[in-house]
Formats: C-alpha cells, sequence, structure tokens
C-alpha cells in the first residue's frame, strides 16, 4: 500500500505492532465455522480463536460497496469499545480488510428466547447479555432530532411510530417494558407487521392517545394476558407503557420500583462488570406457580 | 462560518429550541457528563505533535481546518461533525507522520468518516472527492479511511470543544452572548 510507505509511525514504536505480532487484528486468527445468521449488512459465523482456543462469534461485514466502512459499523465498533458490562456482549478484535469488516465478539449460545426457553430446566448462571449496536448512537447532550426509522417495529414507541424525532432515553424504556413481558409470556406484547398495525395493538391496550384508557382498566388487560405476572409486576410494567415519553419511568427509578425490593439492597451497589449472580443469595430458580402446578399434575396422576 | 448578528442570533435560537425540546435527561445528566470528562482524557492530540512532523505545519493545519469549514457549510453537516473531523486529524497526526501532498486527503478521509458517524444522512464519497476539485480518487479516500480507523483503532467515539461548549451552555443556562462568544473562540 502506497499511502502506508508514505507515512511511516513516528518514532516512539507502536503498541499496535506488538498486538498484531500475537495475532490480533489478523482474520488466520480465527477459524470459520458454521454459520448462525445474516442480516442486511452482516453474517455472523461460529468461530473459535487459535490464541485461545475459545469460541468467538465472528460478524463479518462485506465492505463490497463504494463507500467504504458503513455508518452502522462505524457506530457500533466505537461505541461497543467504550462499554465494559457485564450484561454486554464484549468486543474481542476488529479485522478489517479491503474486502471485508470482521468483528470478534465473544461467543453467547443463546438468544434471548431460546436462554428464557431453557431456564426453566437448567438452572444456569448464565447472564444475559446485549448485542448488535447497529444503531446505536453516542449519546450526549441531546443536541439533534434523528430519524424515526429506529428500533425494531415491535419495541418502538407510539410517538416514535406517529413520527415523532425528538427522542431521547425514554425511547428505550417502552421497549423494556414490551420486552419485560414478552419474557414473562414468551410471546411479544405488540406483534404489528406494520406501522399501522403496531399502533392499533397498543391502541386495543392502552386506549386511543386522546382519550387513553384508566390505569386499573390496562393493568386489568395486562394481567389478563400476563397471568404469571403479579401485582406489582403490572404497575411496573404500566410505568414503562406511557404514551407520553416524559411520563416513562427512568430506569434508575425502575430499577428502584417495589417489584426489584426482593433482590435486596445490594444490586444497586453492584459495579458494572460484575454479575448480578455474584449477590449472595441471587441465583435463578424455576417459577414456583409453574412447579406448582406440574407437581400438581403428577400428584394427580399418582391419585 | 458566518458571523453576522443575523445570522448568529437564528443559530442561536435554533439551537437553545432544540435543546429545550429534546434536553430532558435530567436523570443522567450528572453521569453523561462525568463520562465525557473521562472519555476525553482517553483519547486526545499529543501536545506539540506537530514538532515531530517532518513535512505540515500548524499554518498547514490551519488551511485545512478552514477549507473543512467550509466543506461542512456546503454540505450542511452538523457542527460536531467538523469538530470530530479535526480531533480525528489531530489525533492521527500524533502518531503518523504525514506528507503535505496528504494531507488534504486525510482532512477528506476524516470529514468522511466523522459524517458517518454523526450525520443522519452522510454525503456520499463521490462529493468528498468532488470538493476536492479530484485531487484524490474515492479509492484513495477509501484507503485512508482504513488507515485512520486503523491508526485511531476505531476510537472514534470522543468529545469535543464544541460538546462541552454546549453541554455547560446548557446546564449552566449561559445567555446567548456567551454562547455564541464561546463559539466563536473554539
Amino acid at each position: 500500500m502506497r499511502i502506508i510507505d508514505e507515512q511511516k509511525p513516528l518514532s516512539r514504536a507502536s503498541r499496535r505492532q506488538s498486538m498484531s505480532e500475537i495475532g490480533f487484528g489478523r482474520m488466520e486468527t480465527y477459524t470459520k465455522l458454521d454459520k448462525l445468521g445474516q442480516g442486511t449488512y452482516a453474517t455472523v459465523f461460529k468461530g473459535k480463536s487459535r490464541l485461545t482456543d475459545n469460541l468467538v462469534a465472528l460478524k463479518e461485514i462485506r465492505l463490497e460497496h463504494e463507500e467504504g466502512a458503513p455508518c452502522t459499523a462505524i457506530r457500533e465498533v466505537s461505541l461497543l469499545k467504550e462499554l465494559r458490562h457485564a450484561n454486554i456482549v464484549t468486543l474481542h478484535d476488529i479485522v478489517h480488510t479491503e474486502r471485508s469488516l470482521t468483528l470478534v465478539f465473544e461467543y453467547l449460545d443463546k438468544d434471548l428466547k431460546q436462554y428464557m426457553d431453557d431456564r426453566g430446566n437448567m438452572l444456569s448462571m448464565n447472564n444475559v447479555k446485549l448485542a448488535d449496536f447497529g444503531l446505536a448512537r453516542a449519546k450526549s447532550v441531546p443536541t439533534k432530532t434523528y430519524s424515526n426509522e429506529v428500533v425494531t417495529l415491535w419495541y418502538r414507541p407510539p410517538d416514535v411510530l406517529l413520527g415523532s424525532t425528538e427522542y431521547s432515553t425514554q425511547i428505550d424504556m417502552w421497549g423494556v417494558g414490551c420486552i419485560f413481558f414478552e419474557m414473562a409470556c414468551g410471546r411479544p406484547l405488540f406483534p404489528g407487521s406494520t406501522v399501522d398495525e403496531e399502533l392499533c395493538l397498543i391502541f386495543r391496550v392502552l386506549g386511543c392517545p386522546e382519550t387513553p384508557l384508566p390505569v386499573a382498566s390496562v393493568s386489568d388487560t395486562l394481567l389478563s394476558r400476563a397471568p404469571r405476572l403479579h401485582q406489582d409486576a403490572i404497575s411496573l410494567l404500566t410505568c414503562f407503557l406511557a404514551y407520553e415519553a416524559k411520563a416513562r419511568v427512568s430506569a434508575s427509578d425502575g430499577m428502584r420500583h417495589i417489584y426489584f425490593k426482593s433482590l435486596g439492597p445490594e444490586v444497586h451497589l453492584l459495579p458494572d462488570v460484575a454479575s448480578i449472580f455474584s449477590v449472595p443469595g441471587i441465583q435463578l430458580s424455576p417459577d414456583p406457580s409453574i412447579s406448582k402446578s406440574s407437581k400438581n399434575r403428577r400428584l394427580s396422576m399418582l391419585l | 462560518i458566518d458571523k453576522s448578528p443575523t445570522a448568529c442570533n437564528l443559530l442561536a435560537e435554533t439551537i437553545k429550541l432544540q435543546l429545550e425540546g429534546l434536553y430532558d435527561c435530567d436523570t443522567y445528566k450528572d453521569d453523561i457528563y462525568r463520562y465525557l470528562r473521562q472519555l476525553e482524557t482517553k483519547h486526545r492530540p499529543k501536545a506539540y505533535y506537530m514538532r515531530r512532523q517532518p513535512d505540515v505545519t500548524y499554518s498547514m493545519r490551519a488551511i485545512l481546518v478552514d477549507w473543512l469549514v467550509e466543506v461542512g457549510e456546503e454540505y450542511k453537516l452538523h457542527n460536531e461533525t467538523l469538530f470530530m473531523a479535526v480531533s480525528y486529524i489531530d489525533r492521527f497526526l500524533s502518531i503518523m507522520a504525514v506528507v503535505r501532498a496528504k494531507l488534504q486527503l486525510l482532512g477528506t478521509s476524516a470529514m468522511f468518516i466523522a459524517s458517518k458517524f454523526e450525520e443522519i444522512y452522510p454525503p456520499e464519497i463521490g462529493e468528498f472527492t468532488y470538493i476536492t476539485d479530484d485531487t484524490y480518487t474515492k479509492k484513495q479516500v477509501l484507503r485512508m479511511e482504513h488507515l485512520i480507523l486503523k491508526v485511531l483503532s476505531f476510537n472514534l467515539s470522543c468529545p469535543t470543544a464544541y460538546t462541552f461548549v454546549v453541554h455547560l451552555s446548557v446546564t449552566a443556562s449561559l445567555p446567548d452572548n456567551v454562547f455564541m462568544l464561546a463559539m466563536y473562540l473554539c
């Protein structure tokens, strides 16, 4: 490459050089195994690192088009590099060639759906981790409006569905509510396939934005759809599902909701990189209501 | 930047309006500020890096930045994009020696990357070769992009002087003229 020849590193030896000698940043370091999935701009493979023998996930972004590194990749990589958290997928390495950009992630063996399905069977202590930051943006003081083509349709809040581009952190709290419901019920709360259908599904539960249904009636609807959720959980859920973005509970206030009280005060002092399971007394256990019912069934079979 | 009083007032007015509507994440304001301060020290250019550059000088950098201001105006790019591009240039020059014939290429690719990071609708690469009067080819811009990303190790999310001026103006509710003076100075 001609440009590199002309721009020699300044006298101090580059640390990057030595990292590269170990094997970081090079495709030869990773063995591609099965293909895990294909998205619009990337293909994900299961892989193995020859350095550590650990399994990795290789997200391969093709650079065929003229525009160089796609903005989604530029944002995803630079933001992930700043994030160190027990519940966020770790980006181990980046392999950048002329034809592709490959992100090397820690390997997570299940997505949330599979994780929730298996949870009843094996009491695994694995953490749930957030992945895929392709639509992420750096957050500072909000200074401009963004596009309203954001967030998977099922988790997109009504204000954005209706065209608002003036969103902030509250945009995510609506989605948190939807996922909370989905984790408890095993099915999505508002699975619309078009913007109109999505709004209809929301209106059916919450009423129209001009004439919203009273909280009690919304709670009843949610309770009937999610019998596993008790009153405190429903109360938390309605805090997330507020029409007015400003009225939605913030993440930090949400964590102080009575629903989480049973976890004890230690969870609020947890360092970013520590798993919630490092708090004494916190572990996953099968839902008592489910195990009771299966025990009942077994009992009745014995009778 | 157009420094006529009417243009300034208009700009201040729009920025303020946008901020009032959007600045409602009170809960995280202090966390965000602390994080930005910390991030600023992590990725910053070396002081006096120009002394070690064999071919380019401070005045050449000034000409490059002036040109980038014009590019930003031409394509109506956000202020943050311009400030980020300049920060990428300074950080790149802190690590790599660049010959003067390639300084504009560095500026072009830095602006291209900053646009892709920050803008909702970043201009296409053709626009960037066009504004250099086709001094460089698309291939050169892409190769330089690749090199910048490598040298900066994809650490592109970093606050700039602009980030802090806006943040402080809003949190301290500074009057417009103070805000504009601060913008003028940085």
